[in-house]
């Protein structure tokens, strides 16, 4: 057929619309559910510690990606983090303009990975690299061991 | 210049409905076991295989990025294998490539699959497999083309559904011994018989069950294996072909795929008579019919005259072939790619005496592994040997 037989309108290509119905229930892991744990009932975050190597990671993991062990070691974290990068959000993930939110990576002195979430209103002018951050909690009863019991990191 | 490939340790986690352990984790369990079988650390790993099933189970997209980790695939060389049901014994397969063609002298090779995510069913996952416009409209599942496929076998051999049903008490009864079984149990050909039509001729108990779980091997070269044990099992053959996704193209009631691989695999081990050089089996059979389908398939009975061999106690452990002495998909679970691998891990520890309760009364020394998928249409399969 030559190329200019074809049609070259989408809408005149007769199509079907369908979708692909799936939900999903995550489990958080051996390791995960020991955290949302931690989060939920002290509003601390659990870290996990390599007795080979001695790094340590947050969140707590299972075992250590460079020895390939076990961790059976955690601790939490009391220490404030601190800003590692940040970015303001001008539009949604449909590319339309939407809420600007403020997100930063938020890492921990001596601690491998991080979090990353919002930083709160009265933070966000002052967002600077390497300021001190700690997370701003739900209450206590309003907690369910997700990342929303996080509401933002705000400066120490 | 092909060089001989060895496995040189295996390794398991549970098969569960549902396990806590993230894709990840699981992954690391299997790893874990198997390197410690082979009595390596991650650093003495030149690459990495892994296998899982579509992304739509774990609800990851790009998963085999995402479980890598667990795999101890961070820096490594390492590459997903994919097709569909049958990526448990092609994961293997992607290693053997690795270790045969001289890239590398050892390769970790793990499947995964944790299909407790999806809801509400594991069967959603296959929604999307179908063609979209003649068949999807319908609301196609899996089990209606499989039960097709058994009735149409059913129907040109003149196959009852009660020497069907043999296979899943054979195998329900194995997995019994299976430490990691799901649905271990001692049932009798009425229990089947007898259990919920789901999509007739196919009843709840002739099929397996979702699960989550992982498995995994280590393969080492000739020269490194010999080095590390004194019992390595031999990669010796590697097959596998696809057919189209016009399933309605196909003889239901004979896997030619299955075939194609098994000669391509049975060629390069050196193998003229599958019956009697293969000593053992473990065809694909996440339903009892297909457990029969696959022997034939793999030439190691008659078109046909898989039933009747089953119903005589042939493929019983303490019979002349014994076939799925783990207790299969049916009984050990279906964590999709993780139950090929299972395969392989379990002709690893029949062929090297280390299967316990599980190990066959013959002296087996050549086995064959074979997985079976995608819209039923890929065959892969493995030749071991001691």
């Amino acid at each position: 057929m030559p190329i200019l037989e074809k049609i070259s309108q989408p809408s005149m290509a007769r199509h079907w619309t369908d979708s692909i119905p799936l939900e999903f229930h995550y489990t958080a892991g051996v390791a995960g559910e020991k955290f949302r744990r931690e989060l939920r009932d002290n509003g601390r975050f659990l870290v996990s510690k390599c007795a080979k190597c001695k790094n340590s990671y947050v969140p707590a993991r299972m075992f250590c990606p460079s020895c390939f062990i076990e961790m059976k070691e955690t601790r939490a974290i009391d220490e404030p983090g601190y800003v590692y990068s940040y970015t303001t959000v001008n539009r949604n993930r449909a590319g339309e303009p939407g809420e600007t939110v403020t997100l930063a990576l938020v890492k921990f002195e001596g601690v491998e990975g991080g979090i990353i979430h919002r930083l709160d209103d009265k933070t966000i002018d002052k967002a600077a690299f390497g300021i001190k951050v700690v997370p701003i909690l739900k209450d206590r009863t309003e907690r369910t061991g997700a990342l929303s019991d996080i509401i933002s990191f705000k400066q120490a | 210049m092909k060089r001989r490939v060895a496995i040189i340790g295996a390794g398991i986690t549970l098969f569960r409905r549902r396990m806590l352990e993230s894709p990840k984790e699981l992954s690391f369990e299997a790893s874990r076991m198997a390197l410690d079988a082979a009595g390596l650390t991650l650093k003495d790993i030149q690459s990495v295989v892994s296998g899982s099933a579509p992304d739509a189970f774990d609800g990851v997209h790009m998963k085999g990025e995402y479980y890598l980790d667990g795999m101890g695939a961070i820096g490594k060389p390492h590459q997903r294998v994919y097709v569909g049901g049958g990526t448990g014994v092609f994961t293997p397969i992607g290693g053997w490539w690795n270790v045969a063609s001289g890239m590398y002298d050892t390769c970790l090779c793990v499947a995964e699959e944790k299909m407790s995510p999806l809801h509400p069913h594991p069967q959603y996952a296959f929604w999307s497999i179908f063609d979209q416009i003649l068949e999807r409209p319908l609301g196609t599942t899996l089990l209606w083309i499989f039960s097709l496929e058994m009735r149409r076998y059913m129907h040109k051999y003149g196959i009852k559904e009660e020497e069907i049903a043999e296979v899943a008490v054979k195998n329900k009864g194995n997995a019994i011994d299976h430490p990691c079984a799901q649905l271990g149990a001692k049932i009798t050909v009425d229990d089947v018989m007898n259990s919920e039509p789901i999509c007739s001729p196919v009843k709840r108990l002739d099929v397996s069950p979702p699960s989550d779980g992982a498995a995994a091997v280590v393969l080492a070269s000739e020269r490194v294996a010999k080095k590390l044990t004194d019992e390595p099992v031999w990669l010796d053959g590697v097959g596998w072909t696809l057919d189209t996704t016009h399933w309605t193209n196909r003889d239901l009631a004979y896997p030619e795929y299955v075939e194609k691989a098994a000669k391509m695999a049975y060629k390069m081990a050196g193998i003229k008579n599958p019956r009697k050089e293969i000593d053992i089996a473990e065809p694909y059979d996440p339903f009892d019919y297909k457990e029969l389908h696959h022997l034939e398939g793999l030439q190691l009975a008659g078109k046909g005259e898989a039933p009747k061999m089953t119903v005589d106690g042939v493929t019983q452990r303490d019979g002349d072939l014994p076939v799925c002495p783990s207790g299969g998909l049916l009984g050990v679970g279906n964590p999709i790619a993780a139950a090929g691998m299972m395969k392989i891990c379990e002709l690893f520890w029949q062929l090297r005496g280390e299967a316990g309760k599980r190990q066959v009364k013959k002296d087996a020394r050549t086995g064959v592994a074979q997985a079976w998928g995608d819209l039923m249409q890929v065959g892969t399969v493995t030749v071991m040997r001691r």
